[in-house]
């Protein structure tokens, strides 16, 4: 029953080019990481997901949007990756405006975290979280799945990282929720992004393995001064590990607060009426 | 001895974490004194009552080395690197400097699993203690409980360090204790607590080994040969450290990419390269036993198909209604024979799906038909039924009609086998019959299978069924074997060009209807 939350390694990595450019963002006074401006998307369906959507994101952050189904809260994140192109608006990382030609640069800064872990399922652990280097990996020899050594260690680190080192060479299928979202994390954290994007990554886990995951989540993203934004329906969740919180609600931001200023009876007033999908957990640990 | 910064003798201040209060549990003492007469500079132990110090001191340049646990290394070191890890010891008889943090208890404690910890006294160690605090905490978090909630335990209580908290343990001063391994053992090893007296309920998950660390203000010369030193004693003298006894100090960032190398495996296993080379070898005996020689084959071909081309064209559609009418008899003995396959592999493709069979001995006779008339080729069995029945459209029926049930039962039962059974489930516990089931919960899972099934029994059979009459079984076979009899390959290359077309018009058709209802 207990899932391993693996100590993260305390010792330093072995600092990068890339590491250090990004440690010295960290350093630059909480430099802007995202900066959305104005957003809408309409779908073809006439459905109306973003309402003219603005938010600033700093480096380190935290952030959990927070909103009820149907509320804009997928179609914001996947907006912000290009998954889906808006119909008005900007969107900005590290100052420059995002654009068809320059969205590869963002992928290659950003990390991806699925409500359905989206993981190949027959295939081992370890070539899962490979797939996360998949765009700086030789093209060629990265489709009969060979890897650098180098590669294969980090993958292993990774893995150790999310308390999964046991498990590299099993395939994904024998793993449990839980575990597959950590096969998950480990994916997305591979290539050291900048940004995490986590589309209610605990959606389909129970809400002690739910917990786990988030600090997790949350522990991984300050080693590594990351920045992330994280769609969760569950206030509790979103109160015990954001340190600020975007509610959303019918695609317009209704509330955008450092999450130590929010309590709890003011969410629930803002949802009154339409919570339906936003759970309450009542923890059997009072707070 | 080397002077590291010119005009000025360096002092050098070593804060100690207290994880132990004793000789046997951390001893460092060697170590510094051989540090100091092989540096010449002279290093002051510092005990400290608490991480928290430790940290404090070697952030604010009191101290300039330190022994820390690796939590407390973590928060030294901080974002901005004011702290390093050079060294990590490997405790007497280990082969890693990795430990564990365990949860221990009287051995008649009631208490058996984590979980029983609620409500409980506690001993942890302070707020910086990787083993005693930090460990525990997310242990007892995956399981819900919160180490920081008062409401959880009777008490907890804070411990001045591992050794002091497994006294506790065994004077039932507290309930349960989290604990270092190294610690424990240490204890067990001198004699001071007996493996009877104790009980392990919880061993966390691997820990890195707690380091050696230099701050910044330090040469880097020095650094250099403090390093070079710790990383050599063990060839000079026994050295200690955490645990008492240390085989040897290694390189943290040496010794945490070694312990990720011993599970590096090849991408391809031995398995896969055996198997791709066995494939080769099996093709390449064949290759060479039928003596086919790549070579020969192309320039003879190009020879002799030139002149059957040649002989071929241009086709000859003197008869056409004739072919015609031949190939409409075709595709009406594929489609009377796929009805009859169709008939057939329901009741049977039922009895032979293992999830839905009646039971084993139904399920058995259904598979053997099936596998029966998958063996038997619809030629084979058109030759036959022309010489049973005559010559005609009956026996490419029957024989196409028998074959093909063999697949398509095959083909249901499989889809049948792979529904979801969840379904079958709620309504079995509703109280549906069983015919009821098949028609609520299986019939709807697999017809998109059946229909695709179906369509693509269709299209093969009417392809078999332009072959079928040259052992009589009527259609255009019968037309083709005799333009061949007679040499006539223009009349031959007319035929090819009406099954193609034929053939070509059923796959648009069926393809269209696929997509329609699937």
């Amino acid at each position: 029953m207990i899932l391993c939350v693996k100590l993260t390694s305390y010792y330093p990595r072995q600092r990068t080019k890339q590491n250090l450019a990004l440690g010295q963002i960290g350093v630059n006074l909480k430099k802007m990481v995202l900066e959305i401006a104005g957003l809408q998307k309409t779908f073809g369906n006439g459905t109306l997901a973003l309402r003219g959507v603005d938010l600033s994101v700093q480096s380190g952050d935290f952030v959990v949007v927070l909103g009820p189904s149907g509320s804009g809260k997928t179609t914001l994140l996947r907006s912000i990756n290009g998954l889906v192109t808006a119909d008005a608006g900007t969107i900005k990382f590290h100052n420059q405006a995002l654009t068809p030609v320059n969205l590869s640069r963002l992928r290659r800064h950003t990390g991806m975290v699925f409500q359905d872990f989206n993981l190949v399922e027959n295939l081992s652990v370890i070539n899962n979280v490979l797939t996360g280097l998949l765009d700086t990996s030789n093209k060629f020899l990265s489709m009969l799945y060979l890897f650098s050594r180098k590669q294969k260690l980090e993958a292993l680190d990774c893995l150790e990282r999310v308390g999964l080192l046991d498990k590299a060479y099993v395939r994904v299928d024998q793993l449990s929720g839980g575990q597959k979202q950590r096969v998950g994390i480990a994916r997305s954290i591979i290539k050291k992004p900048v940004l995490l994007l986590a589309d209610e990554p605990v959606a389909s886990l129970d809400p002690m393995i739910s917990r786990s995951i988030m600090m997790l989540l949350r522990d991984i993203a300050r080693e590594n001064s990351i920045t992330v934004i994280c769609n969760l329906h569950q206030v509790e969740l979103a109160l015990r590990y954001s340190d600020r919180i975007i509610g959303l609600s019918g695609g317009r931001i209704v509330l955008d607060k450092a999450t130590a200023d929010v309590d709890q009876a003011f969410i629930r007033n803002i949802y009154r009426g339409h919570d339906r999908g936003l759970f309450f957990e009542h923890a059997t640990d009072k707070m | 001895m080397d002077k590291y910064v010119q005009g000025s003798e360096i002092k050098l201040t070593l804060a100690i974490a207290p994880a132990s209060d004793h000789p046997g549990g951390l001893d460092l003492d060697a170590l510094v004194d051989y540090l100091s007469r092989e540096t010449g500079v002279s290093i002051l132990s510092k005990r400290c009552s608490d991480y928290a110090e430790a940290i404090e001191m070697l952030r604010n340049g009191s101290a300039q080395i330190g022994w820390l646990g690796p939590y407390a290394f973590r928060e030294a070191a901080g974002r901005d690197g004011t702290v390093e890890a050079f060294a990590v010891g490997i405790p007497k008889g280990k082969d890693s400097p990795n430990y564990h943090s365990l949860f221990i208890v009287k051995p008649a404690s009631k208490i058996h699993l984590l979980a029983d910890v609620r409500n409980s006294v506690i001993g942890v160690g302070d707020q910086f203690s990787t083993s005693g605090r930090e460990v525990p905490s997310r242990e007892l978090a995956e399981i819900g409980i919160d180490i920081g909630n008062e409401n959880a335990f009777a008490k907890v209580v804070t411990m001045d360090n591992h050794d002091t908290a497994i006294r506790a343990v065994l004077n039932g001063e507290v309930d349960v204790a989290a604990v270092s391994s190294v610690n424990l053992e240490a204890l067990v090893v001198d004699g001071s607590v007996r493996p009877d007296e104790f009980r392990i309920i919880h061993q966390s998950t691997n820990i890195p080994g707690a380091p050696l660390v230099y701050t910044r203000n330090i040469p880097s010369n020095l650094k250099q040969r403090l390093k070079e030193l710790v990383l050599d004693a063990h060839n000079h003298f026994q050295v200690g450290g955490y645990g008492g006894l240390v085989e040897r100090y290694v390189d943290p960032v040496e010794s945490h990419r070694k312990h990720l190398e011993v599970r590096l495996r090849p991408q391809w296993g031995w398995r896969t390269i055996v198997g791709i080379l066995a494939f080769i070898f099996v093709y390449a005996l064949v290759f060479i036993d039928l003596e086919v020689s790549l070579t020969q084959l192309i320039s003879r071909s190009i020879m002799y198909i030139s002149d059957v081309l040649g002989r071929m064209l241009p086709p000859d559609f003197s008869n056409f209604r004739e072919l015609m009418g031949a190939m409409v008899e075709t595709v009406e003995i594929a489609m009377l024979g796929t009805l009859l396959a169709i008939t057939l592999s329901i009741p049977i493709g039922l009895l032979s799906a293992r999830n839905i069979a009646p039971n084993y001995f139904l399920y058995f006779i259904a598979r053997t038909v099936t596998v029966f008339f998958r063996a038997i080729p619809e030629f084979i069995m058109a030759m036959i039924l022309v010489i049973a029945i005559g010559f005609g459209a009956m026996p490419g029926v029957i024989a196409l009609g028998f074959h093909t049930m063999g697949f398509l039962a095959k083909f249901y039962a499989e889809a049948i086998e792979h529904i979801d059974e969840n379904p079958i489930q709620a309504l079995d516990s509703m109280g549906a019959s069983k015919g009821q089931v098949l028609a609520f919960a299986i019939v709807p899972q697999v017809m998109p299978a059946f229909i695709g099934n179906n369509l693509y029994i269709l299209d093969r059979n009417i392809r078999m069924a332009t072959m079928l009459g040259i052992v009589g079984a009527g259609g255009i076979g019968y037309e083709l074997q005799s333009a061949f009899r007679m040499f006539e390959y223009d009349r031959v290359s007319a035929i090819i060009i009406i099954i193609f077309a034929t053939i070509f018009l059923i796959d648009m058709i069926s393809s269209h209807v696929r997509a329609k209802i699937m």
